[in-house]
């Protein structure tokens, strides 16, 4: 592994000076994973790089959007990249979540088995890879609690026996605008676990055409999707962006943000030490995803929103929209004029 | 206490530095221009000033939280009250006692009038307009006060008002508008205060600089403008001492005041040739010899060689020395029936620097007041004249007394016999006759032939003039009237004169010499203007003494006789409304014996016990004769000296060797000595120990009030003085404020090039080309360098700041060494990068773009992130 993260570092460093679009060996496989993405989903690179980095930093992710602005497919079109050593494409489910949904319905279930004569484990969907829970705000509390093991330690237990989940997964909720009828909204520990909540949006003029006029395609590209990445591969990446430099200063500025959410006017609620380590670890991850093996003020300015802002409590409108943009351009600016020698 | 909402500290700071220290300035401003006119609160400006301030500080500290002005009003009214009753009763010593209540309730006065500013500003909208008409009516307050009114005066009181007046009114409005959710606020608000300020001192700066002039000719116009009480002969000092105007004053108004204190008293040693009937002298002390035809008035000529004015500063001649000008009898030309006078003037209200003497003087010597007379007198000088017998106040008073008319004649008839001008000094002549006669003043000339026709001699030509004047009409009326206030428009000098001449035909004493002057000078008689004293003899009971008051300060006509010299003559007709002082006159004081010696020098040793002293004489006088620079050691005999050390008799031990000290001599048995030409051969000649009557020790006090008098007289500086000290050093201010720009990208790329090791030189690189490209105006606004290097920079430039960008972040983020090509990377990339960054902007815009300060601090501060939503 040593040997390999030297190599790593020198092609990185060549590939600096002749351009982006050569990186080193890691980068490229992530540069290819993008790619073979925004076949599928264009337009959306900003948003593919978080899914990514969380993909990277062994997290989940949260998108909230309107309905059909493609987030599903981005799951599905993820999955279908991942190649599984044993079968093909990587296992990918898909769960729509609905109000009388069961927590059963997702973990798997005892049945009797007339043959062995005894009770055996039917695995729910999330014995799988990638996992789409698709408007998960529409299922009750308790469904929504049920998934809170499983996306924390990767685990499920029922009754007394704990089943392990697959060492690659990786889920990807949906859900609608809290706004709209129908939704119970997400617990304040149930969000935690998501390492980032992206908003997806919708596309510009130029992207929206091109999709109109391929819109045939679009199935077709989802069925023919290639698969550029190996499990293994990704689990290796995951190692890799774990190994990421990080900077002192970097980690005091993540502590300055995180502690000044807790202290600043128009927040009700701070932000956790733990949003403070999983900051951290989508640097470390959002830092490879660019191309790097240390971390710059640009990862933090590039995540922190996306990061953190799920997990604070504003008490009005206003502060929602400036208070910790303010605190991030503040620990950016910094950081930027920082002296470090 | 709950706490106003939304305290801000930098707002808070902001107001203070911008709305109550303003407020303390100006505070101190005016009570240290109350200070030199109000004998109550004296020499105290800066203890005052910071009474006000801790009353002001405190009040808007406290009411900046939620307290009720009233409660706190009375409570601080009740405790200030109760400590002045626990001062009054408990103080020991009746002086003491007196001195710290009034102490106390200065303090009390100042405090709370700042507390009540200090709640006004915190909880008054209109506080600031409220304040400024305060302060504005104390300062007309102050102005009406201090007598004298000039332009200068004016400005100097009223400009700081009228300043602080718009700027509080500006910045309490600025400082309410100004958003405070963000550090630059302080950058904000004060950038446009100093702009503000700027244009503020333009305009101001502007007004007085081209209407100084403008302003000035109008008041001297009006004589002050609508100021009543003015006296157009004296002068007041700020220390509320006169003297003798240095200007002709023929203003409106001549408001004689009536105050009853005299203002000095004067023993006049003559006396009718041949008995002992005193003979009073008008004293003068200027003489206005030229008429200057551009500003059509009579004025003071130094130029002249026949000047035999003599005006010398008693104040800076040490007691008891002298000053002496012969000079000036030989330009008086005149030696016929002339003797010396000697007169002694007392001081009370006059100005210490103040001379006044009959006339033609040519000595001074300052003297002492005997002790029981200090209080009443503050100073005294001898002096010497040398007088024509046929000079009285007798002789020229037109007055309707038989005795003093039948006392005239005779005079007159030893005038009538006195030569013609004929063998007179041409140059002379035409000096004191010079008078325009075209023009306006061609009624002058007619008037003056008109009156000479059929006279002879000068007198009788000067007797005319006097008698034009005092001639009455059918009715019995005097024709000319003595008018203080002759109600002259705004006209200049002689204008106004030719008015009074043929118009209204009332006026003060400057009217009636300057015009006597005009009719003289146009029949061709030398004559001029002086001022002065007229001495009037009202005591029986000491004779040759006379007591000068405030109505008595003159102006009056000398007239030239060839071989008699300059006469006095007094051609004002009565003030018939005008009452003698009715005052009778005061005690004078004892007249010291004269002094035989005086002595300067310090003491090398003394003993006691025989009373006797070593003195090291610098420089000595001896029977009016001063010998300098000396430096002669000389025994004194002490026994019956009085030691004065401030006034203050003390005894000999107060002697100490290098105390510098003035020694007096009234012994008769220095008289038998005669003064001589070396002063060291008469001091051997002189007893071995010299007989010393006083002995003056010399204290620190004279030196410190020398240069507070230096000082005083820096301060009369003109206003435009400051003006263009303060315009150059704001210029060269804000000349050097637009060059810091450039001075600091200068002192990035000095670093860049001196670094030592690649991570030095990579930050400065860094620096050097953000701040560069910042204030060229490409904004990095609230992006990352990065991202503004990738997005920004290359795309618009064409540089490669995106490769050097990710090694300097390598080098400052990452924990590898940096390979060869990173260095080199860094060690290449300025100058081109710098090259073809300034290739994009022209020459000019470039340095227009490097003075731009707001960019300039734009750099340093965060910018504002972009409001998405």
């Amino acid at each position: 592994m040593e040997n390999y993260m030297e190599t790593q570092s020198e092609t990185n460093n060549e590939s600096i000076h002749t351009n982006n679009a050569g990186i080193g060996n890691a980068a490229q496989k992530i540069e290819l994973l993008i790619q073979n993405i925004e076949k599928v989903i264009k337009g959306k690179r900003p948003q593919i790089k978080n899914v990514i980095t969380c993909l990277l930093a062994k997290g989940h992710i949260l998108m909230e959007d309107n309905p059909g602005t493609g987030k599903t497919v981005l799951a599905r079109t993820l999955a279908g990249s991942i190649a599984d050593s044993q079968d093909g494409s990587a296992l990918f489910k898909r769960v729509q979540f609905t109000p009388d949904l069961l927590p059963m319905d997702l973990l798997g279930t005892h049945i009797f088995d007339d043959v062995k004569n005894e009770f055996i484990f039917k695995k729910g969907p999330l014995f799988c890879n990638v996992l789409l829970a698709d408007e998960i705000n529409r299922a009750s509390p308790k469904v929504q609690s049920a998934l809170l093991e499983c996306m924390a330690e990767n685990q499920i237990t029922m009754g007394e026996t704990t089943y392990p989940l697959e060492k690659l997964f990786f889920t990807i909720a949906t859900q609608n605008p809290i706004e709209m009828e129908g939704t119970y909204p997400l617990p304040a520990a149930q969000l935690d676990r998501f390492y980032m909540k992206i908003y997806f949006g919708y596309v510009n003029e130029e992207t929206e055409l091109e999709i109109y006029n391929n819109y045939l395609h679009i199935s077709h590209n989802l069925e023919h999707i290639q698969q550029v990445l190996t499990r293994q591969e990704i689990i290796d990446l995951q190692q890799e962006a774990a190994n990421v430099f990080i900077h002192e200063e970097i980690v005091r500025a993540v502590s300055n943000i995180v502690r000044a959410t807790r202290v600043t006017e128009g927040i009700a609620l701070g932000a956790s030490t733990r949003s403070g380590i999983t900051f951290l670890k989508c640097l470390k991850a959002n830092a490879l995803v660019n191309g790097r093996t240390f971390v710059i003020e640009d990862d933090v300015k590039e995540i922190a929103t996306a990061v953190l802002d799920h997990r604070l409590m504003y008490k009005n409108k206003e502060a929602k929209q400036h208070s910790l943009q303010q605190i991030i351009a503040k620990e950016t600016d910094r950081l930027g004029k920082l002296k470090l020698f | 206490m709950k706490v106003l909402k939304d305290i801000s500290i930098s707002r808070f700071f902001a107001q203070v530095v911008f709305l109550l220290l303003p407020t303390v300035i100006l505070a101190t401003f005016i009570l240290w221009n109350s200070n030199q006119y109000f004998t109550l609160l004296r020499a105290q400006w800066f203890s005052q000033a910071v009474y006000f301030a801790s009353g002001l500080l405190l009040s808007y500290f406290l009411f900046q939280f939620r307290f009720r002005f009233l409660p706190l009003m009375l409570g601080l009214l009740f405790l200030f009250f109760s400590i002045y009753k626990i001062l009054d009763n408990y103080t020991i010593g009746e002086f003491d006692g007196f001195f710290i209540s009034v102490q106390f309730l200065l303090f009390a006065y100042l405090f709370t009038f700042g507390w009540l500013c200090g709640w006004g500003l915190q909880r008054i909208s209109f506080s600031p307009i409220i304040l400024s008409t305060i302060f504005f009516l104390i300062s007309i307050f102050l102005i009406s006060k201090t007598g004298e009114i000039t332009i200068a005066k004016l400005l100097q009181y009223l400009s700081p008002v009228v300043l602080y007046t718009v700027y509080m009114i500006y910045t309490n409005e600025s400082l309410r508008k100004t958003e405070n959710t963000h550090g630059i606020f302080w950058w904000r608000f004060s950038k446009r205060l100093v702009l503000f300020c700027a244009f503020l001192m333009l305009v101001f700066g502007a007004v007085i600089y081209f209407m100084y002039g403008e302003m000035n000719a109008r008041v001297d116009e009006f004589g002050g403008l609508g100021k009543e009480g003015e006296n157009q002969m004296l002068q007041t000092k700020k220390d509320q001492s006169v003297k003798n105007r240095e200007s002709m004053g023929l203003g409106g108004n001549n408001n004689r005041n009536k105050n009853p204190e005299p203002l000095f008293c004067a023993h006049i040693e003559s006396y009718i040739p041949g008995t002992d009937i005193p003979n009073p002298l008008y004293l003068t002390s200027y003489h206005f010899t030229k008429f200057d035809t551009a500003t059509e008035t009579f004025e003071r000529d130094s130029t002249n060689k026949f000047n035999d004015e003599f005006i010398p500063n008693p104040a800076s001649i040490p007691l008891f020395f002298t000053y002496k000008d012969s000079s000036r009898i030989a330009k008086a030309m005149g030696t016929k029936n002339k003797k010396t006078v000697e007169v002694e003037v007392y001081k009370k209200r006059l100005s210490a620097d103040a001379f006044v003497a009959p006339s033609t003087s040519y000595f001074v010597q300052p003297i002492t007041v005997e002790k029981d007379f200090q209080k009443e007198f503050t100073s005294g000088y001898r002096s010497k004249s040398y007088v024509s017998d046929l000079n009285s106040a007798y002789f020229i008073y037109n007055s309707p007394n038989p005795d003093i008319v039948a006392f005239q004649q005779q005079r007159f008839d030893v005038l009538r016999k006195a030569k013609g001008y004929e063998n007179i000094d041409k140059d002379f002549l035409n000096y004191y006759t010079f008078f325009p006669s075209n023009g306006q003043y061609r009624p002058v000339k007619q008037l003056a032939d008109s009156l000479a026709k059929g006279k002879r001699s000068t007198i009788d030509k000067v007797l005319a003039v006097r008698d034009y004047f005092l001639a009455k009409n059918e009715l019995g009326e005097q024709i000319f009237k003595y008018a203080d206030n002759p109600g002259i428009p705004g006209l200049p000098g002689a204008s106004k004169l030719l008015y009074f001449l043929f118009e209204s035909k009332k006026g003060y004493c400057a009217y009636y010499a300057a015009a006597t002057v005009f009719l003289l000078r146009s029949m061709q008689i030398p004559s001029r203007v002086v001022t002065g004293f007229l001495t009037v003899d009202r005591s029986d009971k000491n004779k040759g003494w006379y007591w000068f008051y405030e109505d008595q300060s003159h102006g009056w006509v000398q007239v030239y006789f060839p071989e008699y010299g300059w006469i006095d003559f007094d051609t004002t007709v009565g003030n018939d409304e005008a009452e003698q002082s009715p005052t009778p006159d005061g005690t004078p004081p004892m007249q010291p014996p004269n002094a035989v010696m005086a002595a300067n020098g310090k003491i090398v040793s003394v003993d006691t016990l025989k009373k006797t002293s070593i003195l090291k004489i610098e420089r000595y006088i001896f029977k009016d004769v001063e010998y300098n620079q000396v430096n002669k050691e000389k025994g004194l005999d002490l026994r019956v000296a009085n030691i004065w050390k401030d006034s203050i008799k003390v005894n000999l031990q107060y002697l100490k060797p290098n105390t510098e000290v003035m020694i007096v001599s009234y012994a008769e048995k220095l008289k038998s000595f005669s003064a001589e030409k070396d002063a060291v051969s008469l001091l051997n000649k002189l007893p071995a120990l010299l007989p010393i009557d006083e002995v003056f020790i010399k204290s620190d006090l004279d030196k410190t009030k020398k240069t507070t008098k230096d000082q005083e007289e820096n301060e009369i500086k003109p206003l435009t003085y400051y003006l263009k000290h303060l315009a150059f050093i704001l210029l060269t201010c804000i000349l050097l404020l637009f060059t810091i720009p450039i001075i600091v990208y200068k002192w990035y790329k000095y670093k860049y090039q001196k670094a030592k090791n690649v991570k030095e030189k990579a930050y400065y690189t860094y620096k050097s080309a953000t701040f560069l490209l910042n204030q060229l105006q490409v904004d990095r606004l609230d992006s990352t360098p990065f991202y503004f290097a990738k997005h920004k920079v290359d795309t618009q430039f064409n540089t490669d700041f995106t490769s050097f960008m990710i090694v300097y972040l390598k080098s400052k983020y990452a924990n590898q060494v940096l390979n060869t090509q990173d260095e080199t990377i860094i060690h290449q990339f300025f100058k081109p990068f710098e090259q073809k960054i300034k290739s994009h902007y022209k020459f000019t815009q470039r340095i227009s773009r490097f003075l731009n300060l707001n960019q300039f601090v734009r750099f340093y501060h965060l910018s504002e992130p972009l409001k998405n939503n």
